[in-house]
């Protein structure tokens, strides 16, 4: 029952804190209602559209893409680390891995995927 | 055999062939149809997804190539039992089997799209290679041993079935079922992946379901895992009341894309269900009974469980079937019906296991064959709810294949008023559907008749009287709606429209896709013992295999 000790003790502090957090933020925070205090986004710039806004899927094609090549460099880094330890059979698995992403990588380019109109 | 890294040899590759070929078929699907050249003056603009028609011509031939090829690599590489690849994968005669059942199903896919994809909007490198993906994944689903494998497959599955519910780009519906069923599909996985951290945190790090099965890592952080991996895979193979994405899921689809996620996502769901539910009833019947005893529990639970999801599957399923009026919300419902049946015979299973694992606990040493020796009752179970899984994926694949092959303009048919007149303007496509509505019913010359009596019987060996009478109550209420598609195709006044459903010719491929699941049901049907054997043999090495 002793190690659950911390455990226990983590638990009490996870419930503690926020709690604890958001009733003294509530009770000694000045609040002033304002007109930019409402907008859903503020980052210093006047809102000048609706959040709702449709824009080009093509964007979404370039954020999946660059998740993909993105994953590929996490998969890289670790790869690298342990390369030594493993040897040829590392570099035929990677190779395997890269060759299969780089086909994806064509298909998109061939079916005019990359092309901005 | 020259060690690579780690223990790892070339030899454990080799297993995993029918796997890659699969992969393989795929990424050519996807390359031959970026490099097929399009004319000049079919150039397709960004946005515009049509498939070059040289390759929509090919394109169900990569499929069925990759399938036989695989089909006979499984083969030859899965049929004798024994633990490969690491021990991450268990062959034998229940993953060929179940294996078979996927690559069937995605062979009559690819074959059905020949015809029905072009019509569509749908595209065809996408559709083929997200088929040859899923059954890659279902694959690996059939022959994991691992957790981690098992979940891989899983993912792997459910992904590419994803993208191919909401394939027909232009339709909404499409987009929303497939919406629908990603994000409770993701849930469930939730559910899967949460059960698998708690067996490993529970059984001290293993997640070799071959080494939980001997029961000494069995502690209560295991059942808690145990039932909800249970949860997880209830959830996809749509049984009550996990079952809510599944109308809508199989209603929004192609019904190209319907006919396979019922044949070959419930296989594989089914698959990996009975051989996580063999590895506890061995666990709790062959070790250590006190170490054995939180499985033991889960054991003594499980079937109690199921007895209730299995109930309300057939009640819901066949309750809501009645009022359908799409066919394919109406074969959907019938899945939910069809996957209660099939819980039966897991469900006595569970029960004879039960006598089972008394039997393992009194003897003094009770060794694996004498275990199963006493417990022919069990296998035979297992064996029926395999068996049933295969008939009722070939009579759905059939169902299907007539609604693919009779879709107007790649239009599917929304209602069953219009296969009116159906059996006047295609003969063949009428007699073939009839015969799959008299096999969903349960009725002989077909597969559903043995695949039901086989798993009734069982269900009686182990006394789930309830059961069996409500299975049989609720068959005499599907005759309605079933023969209610015969009544309309052959006897309802012929609707006067100009692209009624089967007025153009079925392709070559719809016509292999209805001829391969007739035979098949009335092979089943007529001579079953050959798949009754096979389906034995894997439920004895499910339970005996080391």
């Amino acid at each position: 029952m002793e190690s659950y000790a911390p455990l226990a003790l983590f638990a009490v502090l996870l419930i503690v804190m926020p709690t604890s957090m958001i009733v003294l933020s509530r009770l000694l925070g000045p609040r002033r209602e304002t007109e930019v205090k409402g907008d859903p986004y503020e980052c210093g710039v006047p809102t000048w559209m609706g959040a709702r806004n449709r824009f080009s899927v093509h964007f979404y094609l370039v954020a999946i893409l660059f998740i993909l090549f993105d994953l590929e460099t996490v998969f890289l880094i670790p790869w690298a680390i342990v390369y030594k330890s493993i040897g040829a059979v590392a570099l035929v698995e990677m190779g395997f891995f890269l060759a299969v992403l780089g086909l994806a990588l064509v298909y998109v380019w061939r079916r005019r995927g990359l092309e901005w109109e | 055999m020259t060690e690579l890294v780690y223990g790892v040899t070339w030899e454990d590759f080799v297993p995993t062939a029918p796997i890659v070929v699969l992969l393989a078929a795929a990424l050519t699907a996807v390359l031959a149809d970026a490099f097929t050249p399009r004319r000049k003056h079919d150039r397709p603009a960004p946005g515009d997804d049509s498939s070059p028609a040289a390759f929509v011509q090919v394109a169900p031939y990569i499929t069925l190539g990759g399938v036989l090829a695989a089909a006979l690599l499984v083969i030859s590489l899965w049929s004798e039992s024994r633990l490969a690849a690491q021990h991450s994968l268990a062959l034998g005669p229940f993953s060929m089997l179940t294996s078979l059942v996927v690559l069937g199903a995605t062979g009559l896919a690819g074959a059905w799209a020949a015809g029905y994809l072009p019509r569509s909007a749908v595209q065809t490198g996408e559709y083929h290679a997200l088929l040859l993906c899923a059954a890659c994944g279902g694959l690996t689903v059939c022959a994991a041993n691992d957790l981690i494998t098992l979940f891989l497959g899983v993912e792997l599955l459910s992904l590419s079935v994803y993208a191919l519910v909401g394939i027909d780009r232009g339709k909404l519906l499409g987009a929303e079922a497939s919406m629908k069923y990603f994000i409770l599909g993701a849930f469930s996985s939730g559910f899967l992946l949460y059960g698998m951290a708690l067996i490993y945190g529970g059984s001290g790090g293993t997640i070799y379901l071959s080494e939980l099965a001997e029961g000494r890592f069995a502690t209560n952080l295991t059942l808690a895992g145990g039932g909800l991996l249970l949860i997880g895979m209830l959830f996809k193979v749509g049984a009550v009341p996990f079952h809510a994405w599944l109308p809508d899921a199989y209603d929004g689809a192609p019904a190209g894309v319907t006919g396979f996620m019922s044949a070959a996502v419930k296989a594989a769901g089914f698959a990996a269900m009975l051989r996580v539910l063999a590895s506890f009833g061995r666990a709790a019947g062959l070790g250590d009974a006190a170490a054995a005893a939180p499985l033991a529990t889960l054991g003594e639970i499980w079937p109690e469980i199921i007895y209730f999801v299995a109930a309300l599957s057939i009640i819901i399923g066949n309750v809501a079937a009645l009022t359908q009026t799409n066919p394919r919300r109406l074969l959907a419902y019938s899945a939910i019906a069809h996957t209660g049946y099939a819980l039966i015979g897991v469900v006595a299973f569970g029960r004879l296991l039960k006598g089972m694992q008394g039997y393992a606990a009194s003897s003094v040493d009770g060794s694996a064959a004498d275990w199963i020796g006493s417990g022919d009752g069990a296998t035979d179970a297992l064996a029926a709810a395999t068996f049933y899984l295969v008939t009722y994926a070939a009579m759905s694949l059939g169902a299907f294949a007539v609604l693919v092959s009779v879709a107007r303009r790649g239009e599917d048919v929304e209602s069953v008023d219009d296969l009116a007149g159906l059996g006047r303007r295609r003969p063949l496509a009428a007699a073939a559907m009839t015969l799959f509505m008299v096999s969903l019913i349960g009725l002989p010359p077909t597969a559903g008749f043995m695949g039901k009596l086989w798993l009734l019987q069982t269900a009686v060996d182990a006394g789930l009287i309830g059961l069996v009478v409500l299975a049989l109550v609720a068959t005499v209420v599907s005759v309605y709606y079933y023969l209610r598609m015969v009544v309309v195709m052959y006897m309802a006044p012929a609707l006067d429209q100009p692209h009624a459903p089967g007025t153009t010719a079925p392709s070559w491929g719809q016509s292999l896709a209805i001829a391969a699941a007739s035979a098949a049901v009335l092979l089943l049907g007529l001579l079953p013992s050959g798949a009754f054997a096979i389906a034995r043999e894997g439920a004895e090495s499910l339970l005996l295999r080391p």
